[in-house]
């Protein structure tokens, strides 16, 4: 049986989870293992298998929804549970183990306020996906090229108690929302750990080839970016150069 | 500024100015006719054209293979093949190297015009443009800053065809000519295909992003990386006025705006701008100020996306969260 949640946790760790009775008891046994003084917070959302009841029984706060709650949206609602100084963000189907969650925590302990999985999708071919090109023209037009595709999109990632206080907990549920806010605020945001997401997760349904999430996902960038033009101007804050627009009317 | 020109139809040696003030220091292009507007006093903007069929002079250099003759360069006489009459707009900085070969090759479209934009030269980019005696020449020893020059150049031009080439770029007839003749086929929007040059996206650099990036979210991938922020391009006379001028200064926006506006957008031909750019310290490095620039320009492009594309009425937050929630039921086949 597993020790459960300390009373006065350093780490939160937050899992979001959808019928993962299959993968989740290995997920809370990592998490557990990554500070001394942790809790475990499981988003059990409109799932229909023994999710809910392993959790229980690993001693995780399980917090559970009948229906699901939607993409992302677990995170908010963990956040909102949680009582940690640092919040690390994982899922309920990502096998990851505690050395590769160690680093989000070691970063934030160091300072940072935002440790960003070192991801960035497949960059192999000349014309990436949407989804891995809209992350990298976000932080471009944010002025972070240096963290190429890595966002508060992709888990694991960690907040300090700090961020979360900045952002607020509901953001969390549109990640490129959060993330430019997270960088616009001034908030300390850097990469921590490369952990290969795309290998680990789990292959989900597809409409015509296409997962419809994209879809979303494309979209959530595009209002982050308006986001950034609306708070740096339409030029997101880029110089003109010395450009004489007048000259031409 | 300076505008110079050697035109047969125009008055000899007739040198005007533009209503401009040179306290202000603001430099105003009025429009193609600028050079017919009354002198102003204090002006620094002058507007020379110089009668070059009286001299019946050539400089032999760039003869086009139909061997017109000297003084018979009709602005309005278009390349045989070529319906529309072809403007040709040249901006350079400091390429008094490079831009005498480009003329000459220039010439070999037997274009109707060629508007050289000389943008802050201080090399003899403006005694060697003269050469070439069709040239009308524009030159403003102030920088202009980045692509002005192309919105002027093409302000001022009269074609059916505007193909625009930068005076780095050392470049062939029979490369240039497909945009050309693109449009003269109906394109509206000819652009340089990059996409055999791109390397895996992970090496690639931030403006390539940007134009890959701002293709996507107008649904174009098919474009990849084309897009007016390159040249060699061409656009119609249509293009120009469904776009407006002005905003031939901010490339990733006037491509934007073209796609918006339905104009009939296509990749024309394949010119290795990368090999043929000149390095600058400025256009060199990650981060350098060009791509700093660049980075910006395709903000307001998206800038102007996002505001053409607001929904009368947005989409509730509630709305959205079902959608959401709907969603993520689905794809775990719940």
């Amino acid at each position: 049986m597993s020790p459960g949640n300390h009373p006065e946790p350093y780490v939160s760790v937050i899992i979001p989870a959808m019928n993962e009775a299959g993968t989740i008891a290995g997920v809370i046994a990592e998490a557990r293992k990554v500070h001394p003084r942790c809790e475990v917070i499981v988003v059990v959302n409109g799932s229909t298998d023994k999710t809910a009841d392993i959790a229980t029984a690993m001693g995780a706060k399980v917090l559970l929804f009948r229906q699901a709650l939607g993409h992302d949206v677990g995170r908010s609602v963990g956040a909102e549970a949680a009582i940690g100084e640092i919040l690390l963000f994982t899922d309920g189907d990502l096998p990851v183990t505690a050395a590769q969650l160690r680093p989000f925590v070691a970063a934030i302990s160091s300072g940072a306020d935002v440790a960003l999985n070192d991801y960035s999708g497949p960059v192999r071919s000349a014309r990436p996906h949407p989804v891995v090109l809209s992350k990298h023209a976000l932080n471009l037009l944010l002025g972070r090229s240096d963290l190429k595709g890595c966002t508060l999109t992709a888990v694991p990632h960690a907040l300090s108690r700090g961020a979360l206080d900045v952002l607020g907990s509901s953001i969390l549920s549109k990640p490129p929302l959060a993330h430019a806010q997270a960088v616009m605020a001034g908030l300390q945001v850097q990469t921590a750990q490369h952990v290969p997401v795309g290998k680990l997760n789990a292959v989900r349904r597809k409409r015509r080839g296409i997962d419809p999430l994209q879809g979303i996902v494309v979209q959530d960038h595009l209002e982050a970016l308006a986001r950034v033009l609306e708070h740096r101007g339409p030029r997101a804050g880029f110089s003109d150069g010395t450009r004489r627009r007048e000259m031409v009317r | 500024m300076t505008i110079s020109g050697t035109k047969a139809a125009s008055g000899s040696g007739r040198r005007l100015s533009l209503g401009v003030s040179a306290v202000s220091r603001t430099r105003a292009v009025a429009g193609s006719r600028a050079a017919s507007r009354p002198a102003a006093g204090k002006a620094k903007t002058a507007v020379r054209r110089s009668a070059s069929s009286r001299q019946g002079r050539r400089s032999g250099a760039g003869k086009p293979a139909a061997g017109r003759k000297p003084g018979a360069g009709s602005p309005a006489r278009p390349l045989p093949g070529l319906k529309g009459a072809l403007s040709v707009i040249i901006t350079a900085r400091n390429e008094a190297d490079t831009l005498p070969g480009l003329l000459k090759q220039v010439e070999r479209l037997s274009p109707a015009e060629i508007i050289v934009v000389l943008n802050g030269c201080t090399d003899y980019s403006y005694e060697r443009s003269r050469l070439c005696r069709k040239a009308i020449i524009v030159h403003c020893p102030e920088s202009a800053g980045h692509d002005v020059g192309r919105a002027l150049g093409a302000k001022l031009s009269r074609g059916d065809i505007l193909l625009f080439l930068d005076g780095d770029m050392n470049m062939p007839a029979s490369k240039l000519a497909p945009f050309a003749h693109a449009v003269d086929g109906g394109v509206d929007v000819a652009l340089n295909d990059l996409d055999g040059l791109l390397p895996p996206f992970g090496l690639s650099d931030n403006v390539t992003r940007c134009k890959l990036y701002l293709n996507a979210v107008l649904d174009r991938q098919d474009l990849g990386a084309s897009s007016l922020t390159a040249v060699p391009h061409a656009l119609s006379r249509r293009a120009l006025e469904c776009i407006g001028c002005r905003e031939l200064m901010v490339p990733p926006k006037a491509h934007a705006l073209a796609l918006m506006k339905g104009l009939r957008v296509e990749k024309a031909g394949a010119v290795n701008v990368i090999k043929h750019n000149r390095l600058r310290e400025s256009n060199t490095g990650a981060g350098n100020a060009v791509e700093q620039l660049i980075a910006g320009d395709h903000a307001e492009a998206l800038h102007e996306v996002l505001r053409q594309r607001q929904p009368a009425v947005p989409q509730s937050p509630a709305g959205q969260l079902e959608e959401r929630r709907r969603l993520a039921a689905w794809r775990n086949r719940i």
